[in-house]
């Protein structure tokens, strides 16, 4: 391998999205190594893969699956296999929680109980368009898995997009994507070359990610390979940070209410600022101002933009703050060190990943709130170069972007209070505080996404 | 003692007694899920770490695989701390007292930290000569951790104080942090109404002619 994309090889939503509002996960615990194998051998045929629906084909319900380190270990994968998985992939997720700024309130002993605790060997996930083909799509599943001697659903997890793609804190979520070699987007989405969610070059273009960043197996930028630790069983499969994280909406309200009567501006204005983008999804690095900011409310701008950089134009951060999420999250071109490196964008090129996440609402708990956040879902191929430095050194701190302790204004709370910085022409700066309360962990796994054959070798119990 | 001793680097590297290996590297797996770490115990250290020189047959990602495992399997110590390093190594044998056996008593010939003479010289010893070596910056370990106290109450001050107009923020800034070079009754602000001085000219003149 390492040229060629076999896209029947490769599961589905990784490379493009299903762009299904519904989505249920089963996490499930095998006893025995026969009862895992036997899961994949039964279910591994219906799973969804890469390959394009022919047109008027769509299915009603997808099928993918995941698999964690303990679930390896479970199915009885050889040990020098399992000893070569990357240490973050083996290392339970509760143990690598304060590197990622997982303690006070997003401690893992706030977490749902069964997540990061290596109980879960198998996510399983389907989604559908309607609601009542995701029923039926749960039903049935749940059917075959309590036919499997030894195996057992450990926790449900259901998700549900929310009317014009907004997140629970009313922004317009989930469209910046990175542009990936040899993948065809959509033809609702304008070329690649000039969509800006590639990699920008010094000449002003931008070029798709290498495939390598996302499917192992493939070339990445750095000019390699990864195949660790067997190629056969990790070609064309991808690591999923699966990554519940709890939305206090009121909170939010009343943050942005106060983070505006501090500043002395708009309230919609301070809520684009932390982000980096209108609530309805407009960048403000192309639109940093607006006369009537009051009608971001209901509707997602059909196409919000992605064509823009952040350099040479807005380095001060005046338009976009250097601490705005998206800003921190997905620098573009503006991690050059003061103009020292030139093709900066290849920094950044190493640490994107693809976003699959969606809203979800718990039931009520015994206070009679009910819990809803984000279940952030990302592919990346190297867990800790990707997820993990973009989480840990560019939300929870503020060193690579020059800003010292700043934080995000979202997820980098971590370990107490800071702030952000809101840089203006005036050149008195606002400063708005980070709370620690108003994104909470609720747990973490990490899992891997096999090939197709590799699937079916699993099945067999080829890697034993 | 000399807390303004220059950071000095230590690398003290012993051999694992043969067949205690899984029970060192379990040992220092016990000693970092402990809630705090024990070097945090040991004075003037600004980095400290153990680790396991296995030379396994372990791979790392664009290197070639390596055949020859080590005949026997080192303890690697290094530190950096504003210490002259003997009084560093007391330092460690006060600060880690039996953490520094639980480590280093799976290696061979060390005494046990109850042996003062003994602990000194086993790591002075086993110390490797260090031939290059960079520190960012020249603070010591108190200094750090004051900037970073002073770092937060900046960061809080800033954000608490935006509503405020210039002299308010001037005063409220001065009795925040100005008590060592400007005492609050050399403050000008008495004698100056508001209307009378363009903010701009009394930041330029009032205040850092006072404050220098
Ligand atoms: C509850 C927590 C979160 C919320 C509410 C949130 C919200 C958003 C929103 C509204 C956008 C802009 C829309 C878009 O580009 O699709 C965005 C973009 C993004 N977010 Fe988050 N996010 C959260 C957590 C995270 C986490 C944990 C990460 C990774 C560590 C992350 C990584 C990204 C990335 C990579 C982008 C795309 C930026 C770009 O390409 O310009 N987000 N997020």
């Amino acid at each position: 391998m390492g040229t060629g994309l076999e896209l029947n090889d490769v599961q589905g939503n990784i490379l493009n999205g299903y762009g299904f509002g519904h989505a249920v996960h089963l996490l499930l615990h095998g006893e025995t190594p026969a009862a895992v194998q036997q899961c994949l051998g039964e279910l591994g045929g219906r799973v969804t893969t890469a390959a394009r629906w022919p047109e008027g084909e769509c299915p009603r319900a997808t099928l993918n699956v995941a698999i964690s380190y303990h679930g390896f270990e479970r199915m009885g994968l050889r040990r020098p296999l399992l000893d070569r998985f990357p240490e973050a992939f083996r290392v339970r997720t509760r143990e690598r929680a304060p590197d990622l700024g997982d303690v006070g309130p997003s401690g893992p002993e706030y977490w749902d109980e069964h997540l990061g605790s290596g109980a879960v060997h198998l996510v399983l996930s389907a989604s559908a368009r309607e609601r009542d083909d995701l029923a039926e799509a749960r039903r049935q599943l749940r059917e075959e898995i309590g036919a499997i001697p030894g195996l057992g659903v450990v926790a449900e997890q259901e998700t549900h997009a929310l009317p014009h793609r907004r997140e629970h804190f009313g922004y317009a979520d989930g469209f910046s994507q990175p542009d990936v070699e040899g993948v065809d987007r959509p033809s609702s989405h304008r070329a690649p070359e000039d969509s800006g969610v590639g990699v920008p070059l010094p000449d002003g273009g931008w070029r798709p990610v290498r495939l390598g960043e996302f499917l192992l197996g493939h070339l990445d930028e750095d000019g390699r390979v990864d195949s660790e630790p067997d190629p056969d069983l990790v070609g064309n499969g991808t690591y999923v940070v699966y990554r519940k994280l709890e939305q206090d909406v009121r909170l939010f309200r009343d943050v942005l209410a106060e983070a505006a009567r501090r500043t002395g501006l708009p309230e919609e204005l301070v809520a684009a600022k932390v982000m980096g983008r209108w609530r309805d999804g407009t960048p403000l690095a192309t639109q940093p101002a607006r006369s009537d900011p009051g009608q971001l409310d209901d509707v997602a701008t059909d196409q919000p933009g992605n064509d823009f950089r952040y350099l040479p134009d807005d380095r001060e951060g005046h338009r976009c703050p250097l601490g705005a999420h998206v800003r921190r999250v997905n620098p573009r071109d503006a991690l050059d060190f003061g103009g020292a490196v030139r093709s900066s964008g290849r920094l950044t090129a190493r640490h994107r990943i693809i976003r699959r996440g969606m809203p979800y609402e718990d039931p009520p708990g015994p206070d009679g709130d009910a819990r809803r956040g984000l279940l952030f879902v990302c592919y990346n191929a190297d867990i800790a170069r990707q997820f993990e430095t973009i989480q840990a050194h560019w939300c929870n701190d503020g060193d690579t972007f020059g800003l010292g302790d700043d934080r995000d204004w979202f997820i980098g709370g971590a370990g107490g209070s800071g702030k952000m910085t809101i840089p203006t022409r005036d050149g008195r700066p606002r400063f708005v505080e980070v709370h620690p309360d108003l994104v909470v962990t609720r747990g973490t796994e990490y899992l891997f996404a096999p090939g197709m054959r590799a699937l079916r070798g699993l099945a067999e119990g080829a890697f034993g | 003692m000399n807390v303004t001793w220059p950071a000095t680097p230590m690398t003290v590297l012993t051999p694992v007694v043969p067949g205690r290996e899984q029970a060192l590297r379990e040992s220092l797996e016990r000693l970092s899920g402990l809630g705090a770490p024990p070097f945090g115990r040991v004075a003037e250290t600004h980095f400290a770490r153990w680790v396991v020189v296995s030379g396994a047959p372990w791979r790392y990602r664009g290197l070639p695989r390596r055949t020859r495992p080590l005949r026997m399997q080192y303890l690697l110590f290094t530190s950096t701390a504003n210490r002259p390093p003997e009084q560093h190594v007391e330092d460690l044998r006060t600060g880690l007292r039996g953490d520094a056996d639980a480590a280093w008593g799976h290696c061979v010939g060390y005494p046990g930290y109850q042996q003062p003479a003994g602990f000194r010289r086993y790591l002075l010893h086993n110390r490797l000569p260090t031939h290059r070596w960079f520190a960012a910056y020249d603070a010591t370990v108190q200094e750090v951790g004051d900037a970073l106290d002073l770092r937060r109450r900046h960061t809080r001050f800033a954000v608490r104080m935006q509503e405020v107009d210039d002299l308010g923020l001037q005063k409220a800034f001065l009795s925040e942090f100005g008590d060592a070079e400007l005492p609050d009754a050399e403050l000008p602000d008495a004698e100056l109404p508001d209307a009378e001085l363009p903010d701009a000219e009394l930041l330029d003149t009032e205040l850092l002619d006072d404050g220098t």
